[in-house]
């Protein structure tokens, strides 16, 4: 398996040193370099590699079932040996850096080398197993969360189904290479129960937070990757996180190259989606309560109408007349009154200039002259549209 | 008769906006004829900075049973020295009492626009042509003198009552 280590060469990486650091100006290293370097096998031979070697040892149909996880394997491996051990890897040595804490610029402590090699390998690889495994149960499981979830000889297949699951994901934390999968356990015992009926909670809240949560971290990678255009500093999350930066050992031939014009263009790309995604979570949420205080205020205003009627019309005292001349005053607050008979509009009809009056209204003014009262510009009867199914 | 009922249910609704905005508009005293809904009468004060200034001028509105489809019929009762209306029948030359009229005036904004159009005299289209000349060949104290002479004989309400 170590043969193969040096097909491992991470693509984020690759991808550091040849947007980076990569140079010919590597005079003297350059030969001895490139020979390993044309020895490496493009992307997706790499990524092949681990997963030949597990084929061959363990028949094709569990490599194809554990791809990813023979996948991982590998990587955690790589990273062990090289950052793992306090060791260069390959893009490292080929170009003549080393991994330093940000801070202190001292060589990593093995606590520090520890998390790092788990944010560029374990966890994106359960980040990953979650999302799809949240994806492909979402509809099994709004079939299935009506009946009561601890009991039940009905779902025992899925319950087996889980359970393969949970195991996967427990043996992506480093125990890949042990592939006998113990399908004995005892499905009922109360603790396993317990997990599961948490898994199944978190599974059924996953779906509704995964695509935010996705979207957080891809404007986050992208975050990151604008200020590394700008500072040059960490390329990826993980190192930012983790705080290991990169230092160059050897000389420089060349000057550094600026990005500040990627970062610009990053900075006004990430500024547009964080402002569409204000607009849509933030502000209709703003606008909702403030359109709910606008309606208290209206309702306020119409009780102060009605109590002004009151005092005023002596002959409004009787009941029902109360009750027209408060409608009348909604009718004034409102647009809803024609402005031609004065009253809330009836069969509201609007004229091309937009305005509103009653159907009888404004076809008798249309009789007399072909112009809009309230603005004199011309239209025909024919132009006149009732709206039966606006509610104005 | 469905124009004169429309006309009827307009004119009641303007009474009542009338009666209910009273006091907001105060140089407006706008009354019906208690048994004629078609009649009306206007009290207008003559606007301030114009030889009509302190002047209380009274119009006649006669309302046609089309109203609001054709415009109201007014004039001055008051005798006024302004191009624009009739010095003898007190006729006054608005376009919008005419040609341009919308039903979407109301009595109460034709007074307004009456009120308007005393402070400013339009001279080319004269229906008191002395007055009209004097405005037109820049004799503009004459006009005043004459307008506010006027003004202190038949619209002071000292002299009238
Ligand atoms: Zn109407
Ligand atoms: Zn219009």
């Amino acid at each position: 398996m170590t043969g193969n280590l040096e097909v491992f060469q991470p693509r984020l990486e690759r991808a550091y040193v040849q947007a980076f650091l990569l140079d010919d100006n590597h005079d003297n290293v350059r030969d001895h370099r490139r020979r390993r370097r044309s020895s490496r096998k493009s992307n997706v031979e790499d990524a092949t590699a681990c997963h030949d070697a597990f084929r061959r040892a363990f028949g094709t149909r569990l490599a194809v079932t554990y791809e990813n996880e023979t996948r991982l394997a590998g990587c955690v491996l790589y990273y062990l040996l090289t950052t793992g051990s306090g060791l260069q890897t390959l893009g490292e040595e080929y170009c003549d850096i080393a991994q330093v804490a940000g801070s202190s610029r001292l060589p990593l402590a093995p606590a520090r080398r520890t998390v790092l090699v788990f944010f560029q390998t374990v966890l994106p690889y359960i980040a990953e197993r979650l999302s799809a495994k949240a994806a492909s149960s979402n509809g099994y499981l709004s079939s299935d969360t009506s009946e009561d979830l601890g009991h039940s000889e009905r779902a025992s297949g899925a319950n087996s189904m889980r359970h393969t699951e949970g195991e996967v994901s427990q043996q992506s934390a480093g125990q890949v290479n042990d592939s006998v999968v113990d399908r004995n356990r005892d499905p009922t015992s109360p603790c396993s129960q317990r997990l599961q009926s948490l898994w199944t909670a978190a599974l059924q809240r996953w779906p509704r937070v995964l695509p935010g949560l996705r979207d957080a971290f891809l404007f986050a990678v992208r975050g990151n990757l604008m200020l590394f255009y700008f500072e040059g500093v960490y390329y990826q999350l993980s190192k930012r996180v983790a705080g290991v930066r990169y230092i160059h050992m050897g000389k420089l031939f060349y000057k550094k190259p600026k990005y500040h014009m990627l970062g610009m263009f990053l900075l006004i790309q990430l500024s547009i989606v964080g402002g569409d995604w204000l607009r849509r979570t933030a502000l209709p949420n703003l606008a909702d309560s403030m359109r709910a205080q606008a309606m208290d205020q209206n309702f306020t205003v119409g009780q102060k109408g009605i109590l002004v009627l009151d005092e005023e019309g002596n002959q409004l005292l009787d009941s029902s007349e109360l009750g027209k001349g408060a409608s009348e005053n909604m009718a004034s607050n409102g647009s809803s009154k024609c402005s031609l008979c004065l009253s809330p509009r009836q069969s509201p009809t609007a004229t091309p200039c937009g305005h509103v009056f009653c159907w009888n209204c404004i076809i008798d003014w249309c009789n007399e002259k072909t112009e809009c009262p309230l603005c004199r510009s011309p239209m025909l009867q024919s132009d006149l549209v009732c709206m039966y199914n606006a509610d104005v | 008769m469905p124009t004169s009922l429309a006309s009827r249910a307009r004119l009641f609704k303007e009474y009542k906006d009338v009666q209910r905005e009273k006091s907001a508009d105060t140089d407006i005293l706008l009354t019906c004829d208690e048994n004629n809904i078609y009649r009306w009468t206007a009290h207008i004060k003559g606007p301030a900075e114009t030889p009509y200034q302190e002047g209380i001028f009274q119009l006649s509105i006669n309302v046609p049973e089309q109203y609001p489809l054709v415009p109201p019929q007014v004039r001055f009762l008051t005798k006024v020295f302004h191009p624009n209306v009739h010095f003898k029948t007190g006729e006054i030359c608005l376009d919008i009492l005419k040609t341009a009229w919308s039903p979407a005036w109301t009595l109460q904004s034709v007074c307004r626009a009456i009120i308007a159009l005393m402070a400013h005299p339009e001279a080319d289209s004269p229906l008191n042509c002395d007055c009209g000349n004097l405005l037109r060949s820049g004799d503009l104290r004459g006009y005043q003198s004459m307008a506010r002479m006027y003004t202190r004989l038949a619209a002071s309400p000292n002299v009238s009552h």
